[in-house]
């Protein structure tokens, strides 16, 4: 009896504390949902810098627009896209997002996550754009579901006080065999020294996938689910890699392989004892933070009778509306004034890359916010690109595997054909699984 | 003889210990030392010693980025913490009891499936506690930790409860009962003055692991005023952008402080509880 008096108790204190805590919350979002305001949900992610740019846009355009509340979500990109995903699973997905462009295929075809953008060309504006870009890196099926927020390019940056110690002439048109013999001398006259500083992702990224894609001239990966490359081509390419440790054109792996995705915390690179990196745009003015005066930009390396030049062009990121945004037209007309509004522009200047738009670039350029140099960079990257890549050849389990074979090289665990023929199995057999799914 | 070799014996342990600990908090030290130093002196030099010392990272860290100040994150991860710790502990005391002291029907049952939730990684649940939530509209609140914290969701500490209820004798009961305590005298005036060990550990476990939790609070908390510590750290942490380590290195110094003070503070009775749980006799 006196059990079941105990039991029933228990059971009321929990019920009581429930339905007091869900009173609680109600208030709460009644408050923020009254009818004369409408808040939209903004989502992003950054740097301090970027936080502070975009936040005083926000301000800015709250005060143009009273009876619009624009919540900012924002931290590091770290988890950024695992909560998105999570959010457009159970559709509650801020009205605004920045992702990064790869992502769209995946979020599109699994939770049909953002609304298409040509409903509301009434109110934003896309005739800055290029279309082209947009069309090849915001769209799907010809559906556009973003607007880039800005360009974002590959190039080599060099440090030329360390390639002019070193008696390298850093105007020439760089090759990959250039790189190799001129690179070696860096080391040779000072054993600190190195010319290229990469860990494993962009050494593979930024080397070993332009390489093989100048030798063909294809997708790296192919619509049909298989492999743009023959091995001997990927042994080609992965030779290569090793010879850029054989030579001392780059650090030995066991060090430089230690800074996954942060090559540039390497002691080489922030005592400046490195001659150059291949890397995107936009991480290009930090990057080159530590030695302004001598930093010049060239091409990424090409290999004579290049048939594609391997150089790649996309968005830094793309701003979406959610598909489940209540106010989805509201939400077109922030991303108008975030995008195309001079007064934004000036205040954002160059936190989301080089802006996608020829008036901002303009507008940066007689301001004298562009740089020069990150500038040339993104007009090289620009000038230059190659063919615009495939879905299937961004797949990061296909890029992992070969991230693991460039691993492998550095660490000469076995010969760059060996590793290629293993390699190039295992690909096929990725590929044939991702067909499959 | 022996005297003299039981002294070199302590010597020596005490030699091995000393290098233990130094392994163990130079980290720490490090952590420390580093929130003196700029970016070039962190990855550039190996010296402990920064060049100089100054406040400048602590005062620059304090202010955050954006909109708020770390005193906002810091009461923010109080206001999470503190009553999820509460409920946690009141949740697995009672239930541990009923499964420790009373038999009804279907206890096996329901014993396993506790047992069971204990296996279940947090990552599968993510996604429909996450829809489930949104359900009852409790995102982007602290109800999203109070609420599972009340109803048992951390089936840790209902079973680290249950053991050490199991552990105490029965003859307590039997006693206390002929003395007129009903089930619930029985457990808050027996039972419990005797689980203070057990529950210290629970409240000082729970304490750290909802306080340290990036990614629970990285799904559920959306409002950037609603942010804990731990997001607040990683909050300017961009792939891309150049970090100035010291502000945030120097923050995370200052939100380790609460847990350290805590784990001092109750260390005594962590220890016993954590190593008393398991005994049964």
């Amino acid at each position: 009896m006196k059990k079941k008096i105990l039991s029933v108790l228990c059971m009321c204190a929990m019920l009581f504390s429930l339905t007091a805590c869900g009173a609680g919350s109600d208030e709460g979002s009644e408050n923020s949902g009254s009818d004369d305001e409408i808040t939209l949900r903004f989502s992003w992610w950054g740097g301090d810098s970027r936080h502070q740019a975009t936040l005083d846009v926000i301000e800015l355009y709250e005060s143009k627009h009273p009876g619009i509340k624009i919540e900012a979500e924002y931290g590091g990109a770290d988890g950024y896209k695992d909560k998105r995903m999570t959010e457009m699973a159970g559709k509650n997905a801020p009205d605004i997002m920045q992702i990064d462009a790869p992502w769209l295929y995946e979020m599109q075809t699994q939770f049909d996550a953002f609304a298409d953008l040509s409903q509301f060309e009434d109110v934003l504006d896309m005739s800055g754009f290029d279309e082209d870009f947009v069309n090849s890196h915001c769209a799907l099926d010809g559906t556009i579901y973003g607007l880039p927020t800005g360009i974002n390019g590959t190039y080599m940056l060099m440090n030329t006080a360390i390639l002019d110690a070193a008696g390298i002439d850093s105007a020439q048109e760089w090759t990959w065999d250039s790189l190799l013999e001129d690179g070696a001398k860096v080391h040779a006259s000072d054993p600190e020294a190195y010319f290229l500083n990469l860990d494993q992702h962009s050494l593979t990224y930024h080397v070993l996938r332009p390489y093989i894609k100048q030798l063909t001239g294809e997708q790296f990966m192919n619509d049909d689910y298989t492999i743009g490359f023959t091995e001997e081509q990927l042994a080609e390419g992965l030779t290569y890699i090793k010879q850029l440790f054989d030579e001392g054109v780059m650090e030995p792996a066991s060090e430089s392989f230690m800074y996954i995705d942060a090559f540039y915390d390497n002691p080489i690179w922030v005592n400046n004892k490195v001659g150059a990196d291949i890397d995107w745009t936009s991480s290009l003015s930090a990057r080159m933070a530590g030695f302004a005066d001598t930093a010049a930009v060239t091409k990424v390396p090409q290999m004579e009778n290049a048939k594609d030049t391997g150089i790649l062009v996309r968005p830094a990121q793309i701003m979406c509306i959610s598909n489940t945004s209540e106010h989805q037209k509201e939400a077109a007309e922030f991303i108008d004034f975030f995008l195309n509004d001079e007064e934004a522009i000036s205040i954002l200047k160059l936190e989301r890359s080089v802006p996608a738009t020829e008036a901002a670039r303009q507008q940066l350029t007689e301001s004298g916010d562009l740089d020069e140099i990150v500038n040339s960079a993104v007009n090289l990257a620009l000038e230059n690109a190659g063919a615009t890549e495939n879905a299937i050849s961004q797949d990061m389990q296909l890029e992992n595997i070969l991230t693991d074979a460039v691993e492998n090289v550095g660490y000469g665990t076995a010969s760059p054909e060996e590793i290629a023929k293993e390699t190039y199995g295992l690909l096929e057999m990725k590929l044939e699984e991702l067909k499959t799914k | 003889m022996s005297r003299k070799k039981s002294k070199l014996g302590v010597f020596g342990r005490y030699v091995f210990l000393v290098i233990v600990g130094i392994v163990t908090l130079l980290p720490l030290v490090w952590l420390f030392f580093a929130t003196f130093k700029t970016n070039t002196e962190i990855f550039g030099s190996n010296s402990l010693l920064p060049s100089h010392f100054s406040f400048d990272s602590y005062i620059k860290g304090w202010q955050g980025s954006g909109q708020f100040t770390y005193g906002r994150f810091l009461l923010n991860s109080f206001l999470l913490t503190v009553p999820t710790v509460l409920f946690t502990i009141v949740s697995a005391i009672s239930v541990g009891y009923g499964f420790a002291r009373f038999n009804f029907r279907g206890k096996k049952v329901l014993k396993i499936l506790l047992i069971s939730t204990l296996m279940l990684p947090n990552a599968i649940l993510i996604v429909p506690r996450y829809i489930l939530f949104t359900e009852l509209g409790w995102n982007n609140t602290y109800l999203t930790f109070y609420i599972p914290a009340l109803l048992g969701c951390y089936p840790f500490f209902t079973y680290q409860m249950m053991q050490y209820f199991r552990g105490l004798p029965k003859e307590l009961d039997e006693a206390a009962r002929i003395d007129g305590c009903n089930s619930f005298s029985l457990l808050t005036k027996i039972l419990l003055p005797l689980c203070k060990p057990a529950v210290c550990a629970v409240g000082l476990l729970q304490f750290i692991w909802i306080w340290n939790d990036y990614f629970n609070v990285n799904i559920y908390i959306n409002s950037v005023s609603k942010y804990p510590v731990a997001l607040g750290l990683r909050m300017s942490l961009d792939s891309q952008a150049a970090i100035d380590w010291s502000p945030i290195l120097a923050m995370s110094l200052t939100a380790i402080i609460p847990c350290v003070v805590l784990f001092f503070a109750g260390q005594r009775y962590f220890v016993e509880g954590i190593a008393s749980t398991g005994i049964k006799d």
